[in-house]
């Protein structure tokens, strides 16, 4: 079709068309995204709640399990625990250990403290005390060596470092017999 | 029908984007205009919005060529308060049109259609290309495998700034300006109607002549008599009555010879012989084309304009042109006349038939 409008404002004129066609379709085009928000509504509201309600069982879920973790850590304690009552029926009792020890310490080295902590294989003694000389605590150590109811014994260096009332930590391993006084 | 036009029924684009403007017919005398309610039922139940008529104080136009700007912008502006109308599609004189149809290949790229009639324009029209708006319209009908047949509508660029410079400055926004041929052809030729039409607008002071091809305006002539001149020679035969009462003889006697009194008769026929002849040129003028003459002759000649309801003139034009001529039906694709009775009486609606045409226009 002729039209002859000066070409600048026909320009303009189609712009402005454009521009109307444009705004219609994004009118009609938020309108469309309104009503499908309007209609998901619903939907959105039941999904939402069907989230909270889940979520609910979760967190309920992880303190029952929670919980039932802390019960396994438990019983599994009490079981260890059990184990070694049941095995403490024929194993050496420590007085015996305390006993031998003291023995062996004699009169030049003085135990201030017996620490013993027991193991499915034996155990462990961390004993700590005074000597009166290098040599008594060098005997000490030697003869705890040589006893077969121990083994590695450690005595640190710096234990050593003074000829006279020495203290002294040392850690002993225990092997499990029938008769340590033997 | 396509597919987007029945979506476009179904759908109809809100009238936002249709950008509702009003049809306004400038001439010399007067400007008329047309509004149509916005409707999805085009061509059979648009409904009249508004319409009328505004004075055009004497020599603020004169054959087209605004003499005076200010007071065309003053009607323009009176129009606008009047109608409240925001966007507007306006006639060009005739008298001020240059139309010539030109050939090109049919591999020519559309951008480059125009630069291609840019260099026609220099050779067929009496104005340089850079001092011209043109617009080109394709004839389908005539379109081969290896051409396009196009018409070519020019103006001078001082015409068109002039009318364009008017509106503006009366606040409204013109969407389209056609030669006013072009628009009557959309509301007096039946929509979709083939072959070759001549178009006689009689008007007040001058009769323009249009030929139409298919829908498409080929051809404009104007002739500078109207009905005013009839008036004149009528006064001068029956002594010095009313315009009112002019009319009412033109309109009742004519050209019909009277029993006792011939006088009306005897004046008219020598003048309406005039126009007559001038037609009976261009029509052979037409008919001498040497582009497919054959598909090319005139089937009828449709007289509108306001001087239209001259009584007896169809029948002598049919008679002396050997062309049927009829009165046209302005409000043919505007609405059917069976469900809508037009508010503008027919007497009257014959001067409405180029601002129905502009306001029937719904591209951009």
């Amino acid at each position: 079709m002729i039209n002859l409008i000066p070409p600048a404002a026909r320009k303009s004129v189609v712009l402005e068309y454009w521009l109307r066609v444009v705004s219609v379709w994004l009118f009609l085009l938020g309108t469309g995204c309104m009503i499908v928000a309007v209609l998901l509504l619903p939907t959105y509201m039941i999904v939402r709640g069907q989230i909270a309600n889940l979520d609910g069982q979760v967190a309920t879920a992880t303190e029952q399990t929670t919980t039932f973790d802390s019960g396994v850590a438990e019983l599994t304690k009490a079981s260890a625990a059990a184990a070694l009552l049941t095995e403490g029926v024929t194993a050496t009792p420590f007085s015996t250990y305390i006993k031998l020890l003291e023995d062996i310490a004699g009169d030049t080295v003085s135990l201030h403290s017996i620490v013993f902590t027991k193991d499915p294989i034996g155990g462990k003694v961390v004993l700590s005390g005074t000597a009166t000389t290098r040599e008594s605590l060098a005997a000490f150590r030697d003869t705890l060596e040589a006893h077969p109811a121990f083994m590695d014994v450690v005595l640190p260096i710096d234990s050593l470092l003074k000829n006279r009332d020495l203290l002294f930590s040392m850690t002993v391993s225990v092997v499990e017999t029938s008769n340590p006084a033997l | 029908m396509s597919v987007l036009q029945s979506l476009t029924k179904i759908i109809p684009p809100p009238t936002y984007m249709m950008m509702p403007s009003m049809g306004v017919d400038i001439s010399d005398t007067s400007l008329k205009y047309i509004k149509f309610a916005p409707t999805i039922h085009h061509g059979t139940k648009r409904h009249l919005e508004q319409w009328g008529e505004l004075d055009i104080p004497d020599g603020a136009l004169n054959r087209g060529q605004v003499n005076d700007q200010k007071q065309l912008m003053t009607v323009l502006a009176e129009f606008k308060e009047r109608t409240k109308a925001d966007y507007i599609r306006v006639s060009l004189p005739e008298e001020r049109a240059y139309l010539f149809e030109t050939e090109i290949k049919r591999s020519t790229p559309v951008n480059e259609i125009r630069s291609l009639l840019e260099f026609r324009l220099e050779e067929n029209v009496p104005i340089p290309a850079r001092e011209a708006f043109f617009d080109y319209d394709i004839l389908e009908s005539e379109t081969t495998d290896r051409s396009l047949r196009v018409v070519v509508a020019a103006y001078s660029r001082e015409t068109i700034l002039h009318y364009y410079d008017a509106c503006v400055l009366a606040g409204l926004t013109p969407l389209s300006f056609e030669v006013e041929a072009q628009a009557m052809v959309r509301s007096v030729v039946p929509r979709g109607k083939p072959g070759a039409h001549i178009l006689v607008d009689f008007g007040k002071t001058r009769t323009g002549i249009g030929i139409v091809l298919n829908g498409v305006l080929m051809y404009t002539s104007t002739i500078d008599f109207g009905g005013n001149q009839l008036s004149d020679i009528l006064r001068k035969e029956l002594g010095d009555i009313s315009e009112g009462e002019i009319t009412a003889i033109k309109n009742t006697q004519g050209l019909i010879k009277g029993v006792n009194d011939s006088r009306c008769y005897d004046a008219l026929i020598s003048t309406i012989s005039v126009i007559k002849d001038e037609l009976a040129s261009r029509i052979s003028y037409w008919h001498a084309s040497d582009y497919k003459p054959e598909n090319r002759r005139i089937q009828s000649l449709i007289l509108c304009g306001g001087s239209a309801n001259l009584k007896g003139l169809p029948e002598y034009l049919t008679e002396t042109l050997g062309v049927h001529t009829t009165r046209a039906n302005v409000w043919q694709n505007a609405f059917s006349l069976d469900s809508v009775i037009p508010p503008i009486d027919l007497r009257h609606s014959f001067g409405y038939a180029t601002a129905i045409g502009l306001a029937l226009k719904r591209t951009v």
